[in-house]
């Protein structure tokens, strides 16, 4: 099951929301400055139907939610960038289960799809396994207990 | 010794045959260490196994591409209850064993205690033929409590936790020989050393004749009358989904069921077996587990040491164990709470956080049942509400030594409790809350007793031998037919029990 292309775009309206660039204090290059798009073509190839429907799903969801949100009265991507993560942060608290859910779906292939990029990897100093471990930790690894 | 044949290199005509002794459908533990076992016997054995082989060349390391290419439903087998939990199992040459944690543990004598005297599992399996098993399978497997040189900071500091505490703690003993901690167990080792049955007991058995069936799923029970009498299958793609020949295979003493406690009992329901009792697909019991996030001063580096090289078994007496949970980057980004910014500043600390995690052994039941339309199978599976209260101390305990090891914060990520904890004290409200299993993101992913051992052809699917009360000549060992969950790891336990059933069935097959 694949995504049309203009639900690709509410998606990546949302998973710019989830991991933004350019936060203060946080990291730089959030969802929208890395390419996702090999990662989404790939996911929407092989993940099973039954998940490609709750990601489009939630997509629909979250992008439609906000017409009913009080004062809001407008789609997901028409909102300030403080609404769109006070939106976000409020279905994670939801008291509702299936809302709670439904963001975190999302949030697990907008995360795959955002650490595939080696320059993403980098930034979160996650060094390939195959590269030799710093010194600093080889010393840590010595034991800090008595032996059990 | 033959290749692993698979729907690339079977060739494009419509029907293969062979045949053999024994066939057994699965290679995960049980599968795999009855081909061992047998093959050593002198009896001929064909293995079918529904995943592909995934070597080390294939492992990337991210958490999508081993997803993909070797977990059952890419990650996404479900089950339905009051909460959503994902079932986790491999589907690979291997079976779950190139992704799990190699962790190793013997069957608690107070459970082998319990399965005598509820079950009736004495001649076959029992604690002296167990012990005798787990010796050589120590010695076959390399199990080994993890070296030093292999923790990181990950285990080091659950260990200095524990320590601080004066909770019973360990390195876990693992199936590994030479672990370079690259934290990659779940996504299949990269260097191939994990003692996985792709890399030790199918290699073995081939080379001793046995042959191997990848990427074909065993669909249909031949019969000679009411006898087990082979086996038929359908090559196909696990990618793709493209279809391939037909695989007709006859077994000329005994068929195999080693599918694990989700496909097991749906095969044996496809073709009429195992029903006599009722009980086919019942009482599907696992560990639920959960994890939570530490965030330390000094950097943790999840990304080396052995992903699950320490463990806590103080309070295996109360139902739960603790142990450290390696997960790759993606997945620990998207288990940090909130969004935006928050998030955002989360994931920039990402060098300083550890990953623990608790598994409970359940008292809830669920049950398996074929799909609709030969779809996937239909799992369902609630924790009830005295398992979450289990699932509540554990977790205030496992927020105990996240403070103890000298976390600065611990990020639940528990509705109901604030996303940050700055001391203990944070997690009481936790046992305000009801005990609903909606509370906790859980994962399942030990999964016994759909098929279980028991001393009457009424109360259990199989005899202590693994032979289906109702169809002669089929066997099942594989984790399906243990009747409790064990509170441990149970890749040692699954490859012992199949082991003694398998002596017995190679005495059965010589005479």
């Amino acid at each position: 099951m694949r995504l049309f292309a203009f639900e690709k775009r509410l998606l990546a309206i949302i998973a710019d929301a989830m991991l933004p660039s350019g936060v203060p204090g946080g990291l730089q290059r959030g969802a929208a400055s890395v390419p996702t798009e090999a990662f989404l073509s790939d996911f929407e190839k092989y993940a099973p139907g039954e998940s490609m429907l709750g990601v489009r799903a939630a997509t629909w969801i979250i992008t439609l939610l906000p017409l009913l949100w009080r004062f809001k009265l407008r789609p997901f991507g028409a909102l300030r960038p403080t609404d769109r993560y006070a939106l976000l942060n409020r279905l994670e608290q939801s008291r509702f289960y299936l809302i709670r859910e439904l963001p975190n779906l999302l949030k697990i292939v907008v995360c795959m799809a955002w650490c595939s990029d080696p320059r993403v990897q980098r930034d979160l100093h996650f060094l390939s396994p195959d590269s030799a471990p710093p010194q600093w930790l080889l010393e840590a690894s010595e034991p800090a207990t008595s032996e059990r | 010794m033959s290749e692993i044949h698979h729907i690339d290199n079977v060739g494009g005509g419509a029907l293969i045959e062979d045949s053999a002794d024994v066939v057994i459908i699965g290679t995960g533990p049980g599968g795999a260490t009855a081909a061992r076992v047998l093959t050593e016997a002198g009896v001929d054995v064909i293995m079918i196994e529904e995943g592909a082989p995934y070597p080390a060349g294939l492992r990337r390391g991210d958490a999508w591409s081993a997803m993909k290419l070797s977990w059952r439903d890419r990650s996404f087998q479900i089950a339905k209850g009051r909460s959503i939990t994902p079932m986790i199992q491999g589907c690979a040459v291997g079976g779950s064993t190139p992704i799990n944690g190699a962790i190793i543990h013997r069957t608690p004598a107070p459970i082998i205690a319990n399965w005598a005297k509820k079950h009736g599992m004495n001649e076959v399996i029992n604690e002296a033929g167990l012990n005798r098993v787990f010796g050589r399978l120590d010695e076959e497997l390399s199990v080994a409590p993890t070296p030093k040189s292999a923790w990181g900071n990950n285990n080091r500091l659950f260990g200095l936790a524990a320590d601080r505490l004066g909770w019973k703690a360990a390195p876990t003993s693992r199936s590994v020989a030479g672990c370079e901690g690259t934290a990659r167990c779940n996504q299949g080792c990269p260097t191939a050393v994990k003692q996985s049955m792709d890399v030790t007991y199918i290699p073995q058995a081939m080379a001793r004749g046995a042959r191997t069936y990848a990427t074909c799923r065993a669909e249909k029970l031949l019969r000679d009358g009411d006898r087990a009498a082979g086996v038929e299958g359908r090559f196909r793609d696990p990618l793709s989904g493209r279809v391939g020949p037909l695989l007709r295979v006859k077994a000329r003493r005994a068929v195999i069921v080693s599918a694990g406690a989700i496909h097991t009992p749906v095969f044996l329901q496809n073709n009429r077996a195992g029903r006599s009792s009722g009980q086919l697909g019942k009482n599907l019991i696992c560990h639920p587990g959960t994890s939570l996030i530490a965030d330390f001063e000094e950097p943790v580096d999840f990304w080396f040491g052995a992903t699950q090289g320490y463990e806590c078994t103080e309070f295996w007496g109360e139902l739960m164990k603790f142990e450290v949970v390696g997960l790759p980057p993606s997945v620990a980004v998207a288990r940090l709470p909130g969004y935006g910014p928050e998030l955002m500043r989360s994931a920039s600390r990402i060098r300083h956080l550890a990953h623990w995690g608790l598994q409970v052994r359940a008292t809830s039941e669920g049950s398996v049942r074929r799909g609709m339309f030969g779809g996937r199978p239909s799992i369902k599976y609630s924790i009830n509400a005295f398992d979450v209260s289990l699932m509540k101390k554990a977790y205030a305990r496992l927020v105990e030594m996240a403070f103890a090891a000298g976390a600065k914060r611990v990020l639940p990520g528990v509705p109901g409790i604030p996303q940050v904890l700055e001391s203990y004290d944070g997690i009481r409200p936790l046992f305000d809350l009801p005990d609903d299993p909606r509370l906790f993101h859980c994962i399942a992913a030990h999964l016994f007793g759909t098929a279980a051992i028991g001393t009457e052809a009424n109360n259990s699917v199989v005899s202590e031998t693994g032979e289906v009360w109702d169809t002669p000549g089929l066997y099942v060992m594989d984790a399906s037919n243990l009747p409790t969950n064990m509170g441990v790891n149970p890749q040692h336990t699954i490859c012992g029990v199949s082991w003694l059933m398998s002596e017995r069935l190679a005495d059965v097959v010589s005479a």
